[in-house]
């Protein structure tokens, strides 16, 4: 007589593989989800980077107020939410905030520092100066 | 058993993408949370140099915390040290054959790349670096440039010639803003230039051609108004945008020395600005508050001449036919002669620029700075040019084959280095920063606060 798995040996083995599997699955789905929601976060976090540091090399601050653009990156899509204001007197704080969907958002912030408001008269000066006749 | 096994090894395989996974996760999160200090960090360098032009190196004995995006970053004051006069470099390749103009905070430099394009340039006065650059399509060469404001932007007027015609421009980093035409050369060895607007914000240039006739120039429409001045000055946009001269076609500037420098400043501390204008007999000012003009021409030639702040105030040394030296210096009503300190009979030639007893210019076709102990310090040689490139006093800078070497505003002398070091605190941790060298120059009442990193170039 052959020798054999009892029933009983059968249905604990199918058991095991049955959670085993329904574990790998889930972590399986985890890290393909999780991947690319990482994608996806890291292609925001660089535009945000990108947009701070165009603003950086930028030889006046920005307007005031909010900006909001859509840019994509390896095919991906991205809201870019830029918001200028000022802080003091003499400061202005940018806020990047960059989404992608209702998952992904990442904001950095850069405080740039000025005499503003002499700037501003220093202008209003040189205009009221300007050659008054031609 | 082997179902056991199996699991065991597939469990491990999930726990394993699992960890992965979370360190992923983790390594982007830190990676975020570098880049938000780093911003911080940066954020709050700017507020401390903030504070340094406003409130001096005093500040460095408070307590120095900003606080940014859950990131608290700290300085501590490592030490004082002399900054020295502050130099750069300007990488320009066959600068000897570009037309550089000095304008404001920045340096424009204008050059043939074949034989229907230029490129034009502009550099950063903090640092040296391109920050704009553009090309334009003429046949004509650059000869020539003064600096412009234009829309509250530093620019220039540059003017390209051809054997038969010229062409007027108005460049800023935006790209060319006006250029006409014009159906002759108008620029001369000993020409001048000066730029200014109208009422309407139109661009306009005075060509002279050294003496007191010249011609100003609608930069837009290119139509000419001849303008003349009394002898011994020039034609010229004066501080406060206004022109100085007549519009007539006067008389002829034959017989007239030509001006080889003009330069403004309040020389008779009314506070109003003048100008004064130098040729190879005389030293005149106008005035800015009277109008009037005062000169002095004591017969000679003129050798050097400047404005000393604190000191002797708009002065020159005229050698006469004998050889003697004498010194002239502006009055409340006109030049009177003056024996001045022994810094000033080293041999200057042309203009030199004083602050105190700190002297600087040109001698023995080198450019130097002299302290008031006599000690004299040679800042650059070769071919030079002056004019204001970072925002401060008179700029000086010499020519090579790749680059511009550049002394900025020597008069001052030199600054003060404060070095600090940043501590930076997120989420209860602590990490230390970068060591921040802020080097300070002080002149006139006005601070300038420049950064960099130890280990760095400015």
């Amino acid at each position: 007589m052959k020798k054999g798995f009892t029933l009983v040996e059968v249905a604990v083995a199918s058991v095991i593989i049955l959670i085993v599997l329904t574990a790998l699955t889930f972590a399986l789905f985890s890290f393909v989800h999780g991947g690319r929601t990482l994608e996806l976060q890291q292609g925001a976090f660089t535009l945000a980077r990108v947009e701070i540091a165009a603003i950086e090399r930028l030889e006046e601050y920005p307007e005031t107020g909010v900006t909001v653009r859509a840019d994509t990156l390896l095919g991906r899509r991205y809201i870019v939410e830029t918001t200028v204001a000022f802080n003091g007197e003499n400061a202005v704080d940018v806020f990047v905030e960059v989404s992608s969907g209702d998952s992904v958002s990442i904001e950095l912030t850069r405080r740039f520092y000025s005499d503003i408001s002499y700037n501003r008269n220093s202008d209003q000066n040189r205009n009221a100066n300007r050659l008054e006749t031609l | 058993m082997i179902a056991l096994l199996a699991a065991v090894v597939v469990m491990l395989a999930a726990t394993l993408l699992i960890g992965l996974t979370r360190k992923m996760v983790n390594s982007h999160i830190a990676r975020l949370e570098t880049a938000q200090i780093t911003l911080s960090e940066n954020s709050a360098t700017d507020g401390l140099a903030f504070l340094l032009a406003e409130q001096g190196p005093g500040v460095a004995a408070e307590q120095l915390q900003f606080d940014l995006a859950g990131v608290s970053t700290e300085f501590s004051h490592l030490g004082t040290a002399t900054a020295g006069i502050r130099t750069g470099f300007y990488s320009i390749e066959n600068a000897v054959r570009a037309v550089l103009i000095p304008a404001g905070d920045r340096l424009i430099a204008a050059q043939r790349l074949d034989g229907s394009t230029v490129l034009i340039t502009f550099f950063s006065g903090e640092s040296f670096k391109a920050t704009s650059e553009f090309v334009f399509e003429t046949d004509l060469q650059p000869v020539t440039g003064t600096p412009i404001l234009y829309n509250g932007e530093q620019g220039a007027v540059i003017v390209f010639e051809g054997n038969d015609s010229a062409l007027i421009c108005v460049v800023t980093s935006q790209g060319v803003q006006t250029q006409v035409f014009l159906d002759s050369p108008v620029i001369s060895s000993t020409s001048m230039l000066s730029a200014g607007e109208s009422t309407d914000g139109t661009p306009l240039v005075i060509i002279t051609r050294g003496a007191n006739l010249g011609t100003l120039y609608n930069c837009e429409s290119g139509v000419p108004h001849h303008i003349s001045s009394p002898a011994g000055t020039c034609p010229v946009f004066l501080a406060d945008g206004s022109i100085f001269g007549s519009f007539s076609s006067g008389t002829s500037s034959m017989g007239i020395a030509h001006v080889v420098d003009v330069f403004d400043g309040d020389f008779n501390n009314d506070g109003r600005d003048d100008m004064a204008f130098a040729t190879r007999y005389s030293l005149s000012v106008f005035s800015g508050a009277t109008s009037g003009i005062l000169s002095s021409s004591p017969g000679g030639s003129l050798t050097c001449w400047g404005s000393v702040g604190g000191r002797t105030g708009l002065c020159g040394m005229w050698r006469m036919p004998n050889g003697q030296e004498k010194w002239f210096r502006l009055g409340y009503d006109g030049f009177t002669e003056f024996i001045p300190e022994m810094n000033y009979m080293l041999g200057w030639q042309g203009r030199f620029y004083g602050n105190g007893s700190t002297l600087t210019g040109f001698i023995d076709g080198r450019a130097v700075i002299v302290s008031s102990s006599g000690y004299i310090l040679e800042l650059l040689s070769g071919e030079m040019f002056t004019g204001n490139a970072d925002g401060g006093d008179t700029d000086f800078f010499s020519l090579s084959e790749d680059g511009v070497d550049a002394c900025f505003n020597p008069v001052n002398g030199d600054g003060l280095r404060l070095s600090f070091s940043a501590a930076n605190r997120y989420r209860g941790s602590e990490s230390s920063g970068e060591t921040h060298l802020f080097s300070i120059y002080e002149s006139q009442g006005e601070r300038r606060v420049f950064h960099t990193l130890e280990g760095f170039d400015q």
